[in-house]
């Protein structure tokens, strides 16, 4: 017991001066065990690859130029989804947050088209637009839209009406009011919403590929079940888990964090 | 403004601004490169010409299916993939990837 509290003081010391390692730590256990089982031979080396496996797998992908030009596809689509999801669902979020007569024409389909899975949309898509980008774009935009909107609407509506009544008593336009109080005020709900939306929008990316991609992280592991490289779909898991930290937890949380902070209204 | 020295004054920031960076210059130097693999044998007034692009190890689906955007991809051997009618303004671009080494003449009986 003492040895134990011993450890988790020393873990304390180590994050605290380090908070890198904080992210890193928790995955040495789960190394570990999957180099044991890896190298204890329980199952063939094909179907269970090591850790020093798929760490060769990207050394070799990366020098064929296959793994970047996937991840570089990959990443692209999302980038455009979730510019395209932002630019019609901000506005349709605030549209809505806005005027009652908007929120009781949309709020029921809005409600009825999110109950709609982003695949679901898939078969009917493929019908109309093929095995191509414009099919997989949809899907992407469709999955980042719900929760960018929905999160708008939130932000629009807790922002306190006071606000919006004190500054036109001032004088300010309409247009003022939603740039300089809504707006700012709904901000950290967006970025909410955003953070959410690309979440989501990341793993629908990753399934539209395995389905209708030629290229991309998904494709990569789909394509290599064909080949019967565990190795390759390992190290395409791998590189989402990766990534999306990388994202989440580098770009979107702190973006969140510092536009809640500065935007975020304090009404106390 | 006081966002974008946030982000400078984080070292998370700055990782993913060098990041960027890194990634910007490299894409730079690929298109600083990209002339200097192309054969002076290629020089020529014809709109299109044959192509034997040399890559450092041997060709799979992904490169022959990179490269059909660009023209006809005729064979592959070894280390290399023999593309066909390829527009001379698409040269660099065929040459731009960082594993293509070179882009000559096909070689005839090679």
């Amino acid at each position: 017991m003492n040895l134990m509290l011993q450890i988790w003081a020393g873990y304390a010391r180590l994050t605290r001066r380090w908070p890198g390692l904080a992210a890193i730590i928790p995955f040495i256990p789960v190394l570990a065990l999957w180099t044991a089982v890896s190298e204890a031979g329980l199952f063939p080396r094909a179907f269970f690859p090591g850790p020093a496996d798929v760490v060769r797998a990207f050394f070799t992908l990366t020098y064929k130029g296959i793994l970047p030009d996937y991840l570089q596809d990959s990443l692209i689509r999302l980038a455009t989804g979730a510019a395209v999801g932002m630019a019609i669902g901000i506005p349709l979020g605030v549209l809505i947050g806005t005027s009652r007569r908007a929120h009781r024409i949309c709020w029921p389909v809005l409600l009825f088209f999110q109950a709609i899975g982003d695949i679901a949309w898939l078969p009917i898509l493929l019908i109309w637009f093929g095995f191509g980008l414009t099919t997989m774009t949809f899907v992407i935009v469709y999955t980042v839209l719900f929760p960018v909107v929905l999160n708008t609407v939130l932000g629009v509506e807790s922002v306190p009406r006071d606000l919006a009544r004190a500054a036109l008593s001032l004088g300010a336009s309409r247009a003022r009011v939603l740039w300089e109080v809504t707006l700012p005020g709904a901000l950290p709900n967006i970025i909410t919403g955003l953070r959410n939306g690309l979440g989501y929008g990341w793993r629908a990316l990753i399934a539209v590929e395995m389905i209708v991609g030629t290229s991309g992280i998904g494709f990569m592991m789909f394509d290599a079940r064909r080949a019967g490289s565990t190795v390759e779909i390992l190290l395409g898991m791998i590189i989402l888990g990766l990534l999306w930290y990388i994202v989440d937890a580098w770009i979107l949380a702190p973006l969140e964090r510092a536009t809640g902070q500065r935007w975020g209204l304090v009404t106390s | 403004m006081s966002i974008a020295s946030d982000v400078l004054r984080s070292s998370k920031g700055r990782v993913v601004l060098g990041v960027v960076a890194a990634w910007a210059l490299f894409q730079l130097w690929l298109t600083m490169a990209a002339p200097g693999k192309i054969a002076a044998e290629l020089k020529g007034t014809s709109e299109k010409v044959n192509v034997q692009i040399e890559l450092p190890f041997t060709p799979e689906r992904f490169h022959v299916l990179a490269f059909q955007q660009y023209g006809r991809v005729s064979g592959t051997d070894e280390h290399s993939i023999e593309l066909r009618g390829v527009k001379r303004t698409d040269l660099r671009a065929v040459a731009r990837p960082y594993w293509v080494t070179a882009v000559g003449p096909i070689k005839e009986g090679g």
